[in-house]
């Protein structure tokens, strides 16, 4: 995220240079009684890099679609690129490229047929000069070398591939796209966020980026809105959402020692991990050291931006539980950056964790002892080391919540089904209170979000990578029998 | 966007294969009919089938008869009704209109793709039709040449070429009724065969309705009453009445099911 162009977007509201790239008041989208989109006041300033985040159904997608035009609003106005939608949309869609949901092609047709047919469909796209920004756009994405081939013989990854290749057709001065790493490996999604930090650098091409891996939009955005149950619940720049939240994680093989000298000063303590308040890592370290207490590790504790967002959402709305509906309290607050609900003790008085029989069909990975629940209690982390806090505690009006050693949850699922997690609410289980927390207390996250791919199997951003590398989806790379095609 | 419309429909091996088997059967009619030389007695059977024998010449029409019930509002419910759910389905629908193609644009251009499909259909059975009615049946020239019309009197060659062009603009006329229903049915839903299957429970409805007695009294709105009329082209003189009613009733259905279909798709929420 370097060099970014002027209008850097740091601003929290107001146009910086000309119109904004996006910009809505009051956006709603009511379907019957449902109100899917509820208030929605976006902003985003030309040349910014903008998540848009939010829990399975939360209204993303419904509002992707209403700048785009093609769902209409039920109230309030979109303004995309200074021009109304969808009054004006012919006269300024085609500089804005996107992906939605999921991309689509004639299966069979080629890409480059593919490409054309689209590029041909609508105004801006110049007929002499399309072959050659097919061939560029393929080449972005890393296609070039695709042939012949038709679409339906496509891999997903090459679909995703595709699709952005077809957003980016016209250089566009906008792109909003849904889920742009859906379907791609880890090298792909590199790959994919590479090319659009390059855009926005070199071209000042705004991103609207709707997602929820949360990974994806930390490694990319500059400003982010979260949206939940319709409405948008914070629109901030990402450096204001993570700043310090005034405590330095550390671990030490002395323990003991440390807690004697830090006092008052420890906030939390699970076996050789402490977190501490203070403000200045440095100064701690410079005490700590000073006692002859060692450090193997210390960090200034950031909130992450899942912290930020499950604090700031209540659910998601794929999932349904029997019974009570949730009760969900009243709409979660903006945060303010002060306070972290990670620091937050479990609300209520301490409940011993129920003991069920095993009816669990997933395993624990460590051990189940489960710390009693209370001021102070930190989930042990059984994981190895991360510099990075525990994962989030929302604040929420929940009884007592009693974590045992959370698993590092399920692996990434294409979808948001989780194998091997009994379906809440569906046995013989005990009442439990209405909310969307499962008697075995491993509802964060909850099956909408998903860990990134690319937080674990990501490799960092500054990694060497062989760009004609090993991604499946990669045309020319691995796909010799397209090349010799189209050489024939 | 016509052009690119027409050059997807053109570069769907779907397009082919539909054309290839309406044209399958007039022609494997012809050659059942010239191997047994047993044409229907007249009056029954197809129209035109069993002056055919004796003059290829004819087959073009009598081919036209034989597609006209069933396969070519099956192949025209199928492409219109492909039209806009089809897009929906794969979706490019969202694409299409995201680019920005226009609603209106887009469902113009899918009209003009469907019209060229039943021209094209009707072109290539007649052609087809004349060729192997020619060769199998020869043309005619025993009877000097002229053509026995419907009603008896002869044609001459060239009042039958002129009274066959007649006879496709009529019948591909007469499918616009079926590809507007199945046009409207696809900004419904974003199932092609829904679509599809809908305007074909249309016309068999229609069709039943036609054989009932009890439903005489809306018999002449029924959009399938009049597409046989364009045997009466092949009458001397020609006898118009039913083609004139054909063509506004068909007109009718047309402007009201594509304004419908209109009103539907410039408003509609496209959520596939």
């Amino acid at each position: 995220m370097t060099a970014t162009p002027p209008p850097s977007g740091r601003v929290p509201a107001g146009p910086v240079t000309g119109p904004a790239a996006i910009r809505t008041v009051g956006l709603t989208k009511r379907y019957g009684s449902v109100t899917a989109v509820d208030g929605i006041e976006l902003d985003v300033p030309p040349g910014d890099i903008y998540g848009f985040l939010g829990p399975n159904g939360s209204g993303k997608t419904t509002t992707v679609r209403m700048l785009l035009g093609l769902v209409l609003p039920t109230a309030g106005t979109v303004e995309v690129l200074g021009a109304r939608i969808p009054k004006h949309a012919r006269s300024v869609l085609h500089r804005v490229g996107a992906l939605v949901e999921a991309p689509a092609a004639y299966g069979h047709l080629g890409a480059r047929a593919n490409l054309s047919i689209m590029d041909a469909a609508g105004p801006g796209g110049s007929r002499r000069t399309r072959r050659a920004r097919i061939d560029q756009a393929l080449e972005q994405v890393g296609l070039a070398g695709v042939g012949r081939r038709p679409v339906k013989a496509y891999s997903l990854g090459m679909r995703q591939r595709l699709g952005i290749a077809a957003a980016l057709l016209r250089k566009p001065d906008l792109l909003i796209l849904d889920e742009p790493t859906n379907g791609l490996d880890p090298r792909g999604i590199q790959e994919i966020r590479r090319l659009l930090l390059d855009l926005n650098a070199s071209a000042g091409t705004t991103i609207f980026l709707s997602s929820h891996l949360l990974a994806e939009v930390e490694h990319l955005c500059k400003r982010v809105g979260v949206v939940d149950r319709g409405r948008l619940v914070l629109q901030d720049s990402l450096a204001a959402l993570r700043a310090p939240t005034g405590s330095v994680v550390l671990r030490t093989p002395d323990p003991e020692w440390a807690v004697g000298v830090l006092d008052g000063d420890l906030r939390e303590r699970s076996g050789d991990r402490l977190v501490v308040r203070a403000t200045d890592p440095a100064e701690l370290n410079a005490r700590l050291v000073g006692h002859g207490i060692r450090i193997t590790e210390l960090t200034e504790q950031r909130r992450t931006l899942e912290e930020v967002v499950l604090a700031a959402t209540t659910g998601s709305s794929d999932r349904v539980d029997a019974a009570v509906p949730p009760t969900v309290g009243p709409r979660a607050e903006v945060l303010s950056t002060g306070d972290s609900a990670w620091d937050r003790p479990p609300a209520g008085p301490p409940v011993p964790l129920p003991t069920r029989p095993a009816r669990d069909t997933f395993s624990w990975p460590a051990g189940r002892d489960t710390p009693e629940p209370g001021p102070g209690w930190q989930p042990s982390r059984s994981e190895p080391a991360r510099s990075e806090p525990a994962r989030s505690e929302p604040a929420r009006s929940e009884p007592a919540r009693s974590e045992p050693a959370r698993p590092e949850p399920v692996r990434p699922a294409p979808d948001d089904r989780r194998p091997g997690q009994p379906q809440p609410g569906l046995g013989s289980q005990p009442s439990r209170s209405g909310s969307a927390q499962p008697p075995d207390g491993r509802s964060q996250p909850g099956p909408g979000w998903q860990p990134s791919p690319s937080d674990s199997a990501q490799p960092p951003d500054d990694a060497e990578v062989d760009p004609g590398g090993s991604a499946a989806d990669r045309a020319g790379s691995d796909q010799p029998e397209a090349r010799s095609e189209e050489s024939a | 966007m016509i052009g690119v419309e027409l050059m997807k429909m053109l570069r769907r091996p779907r397009t082919w294969v539909v054309i290839a088997l309406i044209d399958a059967l007039p022609t494997l009619v012809a050659f059942l009919l010239a191997l047994t030389d047993v044409g229907p007695r007249p009056g029954t059977g197809p129209a035109f089938l069993s002056a055919v024998l004796n003059n290829g010449v004819l087959f073009p029409a009598a081919a036209l008869a034989i597609v006209l019930p069933l396969f070519l509002p099956v192949s025209v419910a199928i492409v219109s009704g492909d039209s806009i759910a089809g897009e929906a389905q794969a979706g490019t629908l969202r694409y299409l209109l995201a680019r920005p193609a226009g609603r209106t644009r887009l469902l113009v251009a899918k009209l003009v793709t469907v019209l060229v499909f039943v021209a094209m259909a009707v072109v290539v059975v007649v052609v087809t039709g004349y060729f192997v009615g020619t060769s199998l049946f020869g043309t005619g020239q025993l009877a000097g040449g002229n053509i026995v019309s419907v009603s008896g009197e002869p044609l001459s060659p060239h009042q039958a070429a002129l009274r066959t062009l007649l006879a496709m603009a009529y019948v591909a006329f007469s499918m616009l009724g079926v590809a507007a229903m199945a046009v409207f049915l696809s900004t419904l839903t974003d199932s092609p065969l829904a679509a599809a299957m809908g305007a074909l429970a249309f016309l068999v409805a229609s069709s039943l309705l036609l054989t009932l007695d009890a439903a005489d009294s809306i018999r002449p709105y029924l959009p399938t009453r009049y597409w046989l009329a364009f045997v009466d082209l092949f009458r001397q003189p020609i006898l118009w009445r039913d083609i004139v009613r054909g063509v506004g009733l068909q007109s009718l259905y047309v402007a009201v099911l594509l304004g419908a279909a209109w009103a539907n798709f410039s408003t509609k929420d496209i959520k596939s």
